[in-house]
């Protein structure tokens, strides 16, 4: 019992001290296009190798489907919105709190612009999102990256509606 | 008699007679008038529609080399070529007389190794033959033969190397997901390369036109892979933590370069392809991606939004120094170095539409190459130096296009329903 109780507290501590803590990189820099905000700098975090058969898949769980919503992004722009904080908040709480689990952040483009370009932008994207996360005190090790630039949109039409759900960053997990 | 026995010496195998090259002095200006009326079916010539069939493409070759209009009063050059073949004689007058600058003359017939074609070019002013010579092909490479004997009469007449043997790699989404395919200059005798269930983007070729590196989602992460063209599996090169893509083989084939972002960030670096080892070379806040070579291996030319937008830049790899290139327009991507060191051409956004744009690679003002309410995007250079092939989206439909940088009337060369994009242009093949 009281083991357990001593586990509780830790948990509460970190997540608090979690909370608490100042965004370091990207986040509090406000927002001014490509190249002054984000996580993903020239010197940013080293990307951990990825064991091959590591696989990732659609979350399921409902609980976890209800606080790993997709975050959306301005045209053009890799940087973390305000109106987005709190879902990435909310994302870290909770991988603070399940530090077993591992997630992979896909950044994705809408279909304007060079397809080679949005590569990179769909990966800074993914970049500032674990950025966010790792300055929330989840483990860099816990949160992979991929880009799939303009090449997996969710909604296939050509306006600003369908740009803005495909200006996105989605989130996946590793079976445990 | 005797000079019919000169030229039948002459007319060995694979010897040109002609060294005599007519150049076309106004190359850029004005095309020569040719005639290319069907092959002469000789006693047991294999088929008429092989000898017609080999004119028809030798024709299109031409006209999409730029030097060459061929004519298109079909019936006048058909009835001259009947006259010629039933009184055994070149009617220059009469070729003249209907427009023709030259005209060329090609026959088949039957041979051990399938047919034999023979073929000259006379120019109409004077009657000289300026180009003679004799091909053995099998009867099922004739498209390739046509292609041959374009690019032989292109080099005897301009003294340019043609581009109808090269090929053009590119991607396309036919079987759902975006493949490696490989046709023709002209959009003929595509084929797939790559052979996924992901995604394929990006394809560039080693400068021997033999190999081809693309990015693929096959392990569901953007890796980059090398094939073989003429097949084989795809063998990973680079599969570094997060982004590896957009691989540029350099003109010597010992290096690549490519984009990573396994140090946080999409970088530039720079691979030797035969011990594996990495240079990096870009350092910045921003996205550095779509590197290209310099002719002589010596500079590079990427984008980087480090501006805050995306421009072209180039960095000398001597001393790792760096310049923006771009500076009009919000937004240019995609660069690609003339073969012949000259020019860099991109992708530019203004307005709604993109456009393709070259410039010169220490800066200056830039030339405006395609226009018109479309995306152009991904231009690629042909061994020329003259044409770019590059996608075209319209109304949401992405196309292969070749354009003539000087003549700039786009020629779209893909005709299927489903899209092609990312087009990469081989190196000289013959």
């Amino acid at each position: 019992m009281r083991n357990v109780v001593a586990a509780v507290l830790v948990v509460l501590l970190v997540v608090t001290v979690a909370g608490c803590k100042k965004p370091r990189r990207g986040a509090t820099i406000p927002s001014s296009g490509p190249g002054t905000a984000g996580g993903g700098w020239g010197e940013g975090i080293p990307l951990s190798e990825m064991p091959d058969s590591m696989i990732f898949g659609e979350i399921t769980d409902p609980e976890m489907k209800a606080i790993f919503e997709d975050i959306h992004f301005d045209y053009d722009d890799p940087s973390i919105k305000d109106s987005e904080r709190g879902i990435l908040e909310n994302i870290a709480a909770w991988l603070n709190s399940n530090p077993a689990v591992v997630i992979q952040v896909e950044g994705h483009c809408d279909e304007r612009g060079s397809n080679e370009y949005n590569l990179a932008l769909g990966d800074r994207r993914a970049l500032s999102v674990r950025g966010y996360l790792v300055d929330l005190g989840v483990g860099p090790d816990m949160v992979y990256t991929i880009s799939y630039g303009e090449e997996r949109p969710v909604d296939t039409g050509h306006d600003e509606s369908a740009w803005w759900q495909n200006r996105r960053g989605h989130f996946m997990v590793a079976p445990e | 008699m005797t000079a019919l026995a000169v030229l039948s010496t002459l007319l060995t195998a694979g010897t040109s007679l002609s060294q005599i090259s007519v150049t076309v002095s106004k190359k850029y200006a004005q095309r020569t008038r040719i005639a290319v009326p069907s092959f002469h079916q000789k006693a047991g010539a294999p088929s008429a529609e092989l000898s017609s069939g080999i004119a028809a493409q030798l024709s299109s070759d031409l006209e999409l080399s730029g030097y060459f209009s061929p004519l298109k009063k079909k019936k006048f050059v058909e009835e001259t070529q009947a006259d010629d073949v039933r009184t055994g004689k070149v009617h220059i007058a009469e070729w003249r007389r209907i427009g023709a600058e030259m005209v060329v003359k090609g026959s088949t017939s039957s041979s051990l190794a399938g047919v034999t074609v023979e073929c000259r070019v006379y120019s109409t002013a004077g009657g000289r033959s300026v180009f003679a010579k004799r091909y053995n092909a099998p009867k099922s490479d004739l498209r390739r033969l046509a292609h041959r004997i374009a690019d032989d009469i292109i080099y005897a007449v301009t003294g340019e190397k043609g581009i109808a043997s090269t090929k053009i790699a590119f991607v396309a989404n036919r079987s759902g997901n975006k493949q490696i395919y490989v046709m023709d200059f002209d959009g003929s005798n595509a084929r797939q390369v790559s052979k996924d269930k992901s995604i394929c983007l990006s394809p560039d070729w080693s400068p021997d036109g033999q190999k081809l590196v693309f990015t693929s989602y096959r392990r569901s992460r953007p890796e980059l892979y090398i094939q073989h063209v003429a097949g084989g599996s795809a063998k990973g090169v680079a599969f570094y933590p997060g982004l590896n893509a957009t691989g540029a083989i350099s003109p010597d084939g010992g290096s690549m370069l490519l984009s990573l972002s396994k140090d946080g960030n999409p970088e530039i670096y720079r691979m030797n392809l035969a011990t594996g080892s990495l240079r990096r070379l870009t350092r910045t806040r921003g996205a550095e991606i779509s590197p290209c070579w310099s002719p002589d291996g010596r500079r590079i030319a990427f984008v980087s939004d480090r501006s805050g937008s995306p421009q072209i830049y180039v960095m000398d790899l001597a001393g790792k120094k760096t310049r923006r290139l771009t500076y009009e327009g919000g937004y240019n991507v995609s660069p690609d170095w003339s073969p012949k060191g000259d020019k860099i051409v991109y992708s530019s956004r203004r307005g709604r539409d993109f456009d393709l744009y070259v410039i010169g690679p220490d800066g200056g003002a830039s030339t405006q190459v395609t226009s018109g309410s479309s995306i152009d995007d991904n231009p690629s250079w042909a061994p020329d130096g003259r044409h770019v092939v590059y996608e075209s989206t319209r109304k949401y439909k992405s196309d292969i296009y070749i354009v003539d940088i000087y003549e700039r009337v786009p020629v779209r060369i893909t005709k299927w329903n489903f899209n092609s994009t990312s087009p990469s242009w081989s190196s000289s093949l013959n």
